[in-house]
């Protein structure tokens, strides 16, 4: 039997016949059962529809390979799964394991860039940009505008708390690195029994905070940027008139001790002539020695009357009570009576200390310069406090 | 390589008006890398104040030519005239002159 298609009879309705007809439009009330051909039990192709609405059922297709939807311009490149959603170029490609997601485009349905790559494997990669300047950006809230050279990677949900994960059992490490080094720096903690986090900085690990609490810097000192900061010891128990409990400062060096009357300074041999110093907080200590040559300065003026050390590395400090006394642990050829001892009284709101001699049932007196020689050595030590 | 030697005041703190402490570094380098920093310190205060037999008072100005720039601008802008009075009564209010 000849092949049957339907053709138009003589008022315009269809029926079926051989000839073979076509009508500029044409309507199909409705049909049960299978659409089918002569020659096959599936119809292969519908041709273009230009229209297709679908409403209380699925479209699936089944393919016994490389099951294919295709939504895209007959110019565009074809996927195996390519689903674009409209407006803004915004696309959902898959191919051989790799899902991708384009995005951007100028709405001509063909231009949109490469945003998200997941990998069979399952790694994910921005490949195309997330925010306008090629940035990493988790929430969509702007609550500041992050510095130039930390905003590749943003978490701004805009919500009072945010933070970052990083899960494991071993070590877990933010590292920095450059072309030389690729963990030249960097955040590590590690778990299990240590429960330690070290800090990597150019390759070297300095410093570490332990599971106890105790933070060790291996090598490298602790350096105080800003004077006034400390040790805070603001935990401890206080002592009655306590003013201060900031450690803030500790130095060592030398001063040069000199013989005064305030006006001339004797000469001393500076081989043997030299101050040390430690200052812990405001606490200075002084060891000294001092060898003079002669009681006459250099500029000829002659040393005389009352005699005091200056040249102390602090002034003392400037309250009633601060004139510490000081020891005169040794001392040759001075012009004093045996049994009498030598000591210093340091002046307050100046570095100088007033030269003492045990020589009064009630008490003592400055020294002279004539009890001290060309040639008096001594050596000894004073304590005092200071305001810088 | 080479070792140089440099020194200078690295520190300079005016405390209690007067009192200009200057600390010195002594530094040691080798070929621009630090090996050893070590200081010495004084102090200087504007006068220095004598008294004579006759219970008259001088107050000669402190010699600062020797001190390094820094050092003599940090004194000369510290030690006002009010700063230098103050300090002349202060030195003859001393039990020992």
């Amino acid at each position: 039997m000849a092949t049957k298609n339907i053709v138009p009879n003589a008022d315009g309705e269809g029926q079926l016949g051989t000839s073979s007809k076509s009508w500029a439009q044409g309507h199909i009330d409705s049909i049960t059962g299978t659409i089918a051909t002569a020659a096959q039990g599936s119809i292969t192709s519908l041709g273009t529809l230009t229209s297709l609405a679908v409403s209380g059922g699925d479209v699936q297709i089944s393919k016994s390979s490389t099951p294919t939807l295709r939504f895209t311009q007959t110019s565009a490149t074809e996927y195996n799964a390519y689903i674009k959603l409209g407006g803004n170029d915004l696309e959902i490609r898959g191919s051989s394991g790799i899902m991708e997601f384009y995005n951007g485009g100028n709405n001509d349905g063909n231009s949109a860039t490469l945003a998200l790559s997941i990998s069979s494997s399952q790694n994910a990669t921005f490949a195309g940009t997330v925010t306008s300047n090629g940035q990493l950006k988790t929430g969509t809230a702007t609550t500041v505008t992050p510095v130039s050279v930390a905003d590749d990677f943003i978490i701004d949900p805009g919500v009072a708390s945010v933070g970052m994960s990083i899960i494991g059992t071993g070590q877990c490490a933010i590292q920095f690195g450059d072309a030389d080094d690729a963990d030249v720096g960097g955040i590590t903690y590690v778990h299990g029994s240590e429960n330690d986090m070290i800090f990597t900085v150019n390759a070297t690990n300095p410093l570490k905070i332990k599971s106890d609490g105790n933070v060790e810097v291996s090598d490298g000192d602790l350096v105080i940027g800003t004077a006034g900061h400390g040790i805070n010891f603001s935990a401890t128990s206080d002592g009655s008139g306590m003013s201060a409990e900031v450690f803030d400062d500790y130095e060592e060096g030398s001063w040069t001790p000199r013989v005064t009357d305030g006006t001339d300074v004797a000469q001393s041999n500076g081989s043997f002539t030299r101050g040390d110093y430690t200052k812990i907080g405001r606490l200075v200590h002084c060891s000294f020695q001092i060898v003079l040559t002669d009681l006459t300065s250099s500029g000829g003026g002659e040393v005389n009357g009352s005699i005091r050390m200056d040249g102390f590395p602090f002034a003392n400090r400037n309250v009633q009570g601060a004139q510490s006394g000081g020891v005169i642990g040794a001392a040759s050829h001075l012009n004093i009576t045996a049994g009498h001892s030598v000591s210093l009284v340091m002046r307050i709101n100046v570095a100088e200390a007033d030269f003492s001699l045990s020589d009064s049932s009630g008490g003592t007196t400055d020294m002279q310069a004539s009890e001290f020689s060309d040639d008096g050595q001594c050596k000894g030590t004073i304590s005092y406090m200071t305001d810088s | 390589m080479a070792i140089t030697k440099e020194t200078k005041a690295d520190k300079i703190e005016v405390v209690n008006d007067w009192n200009i402490q200057v600390r010195t570094a002594t530094i040691i380098k080798e070929d621009d890398v630090e090996l050893t920093r070590s200081f010495h310190r004084h102090v200087l205060v504007p006068f220095v104040s004598s008294k004579a037999e006759d219970n008259s008072w001088t107050h000669t100005p402190t010699d600062i030519s020797g001190e390094s720039a820094n050092v003599q601008a940090i004194a000369n802008a510290a030690w006002t005239d009010d700063v230098k009075a103050a300090y002349k009564t202060f030195a003859e209010s001393q039990t020992n002159p």
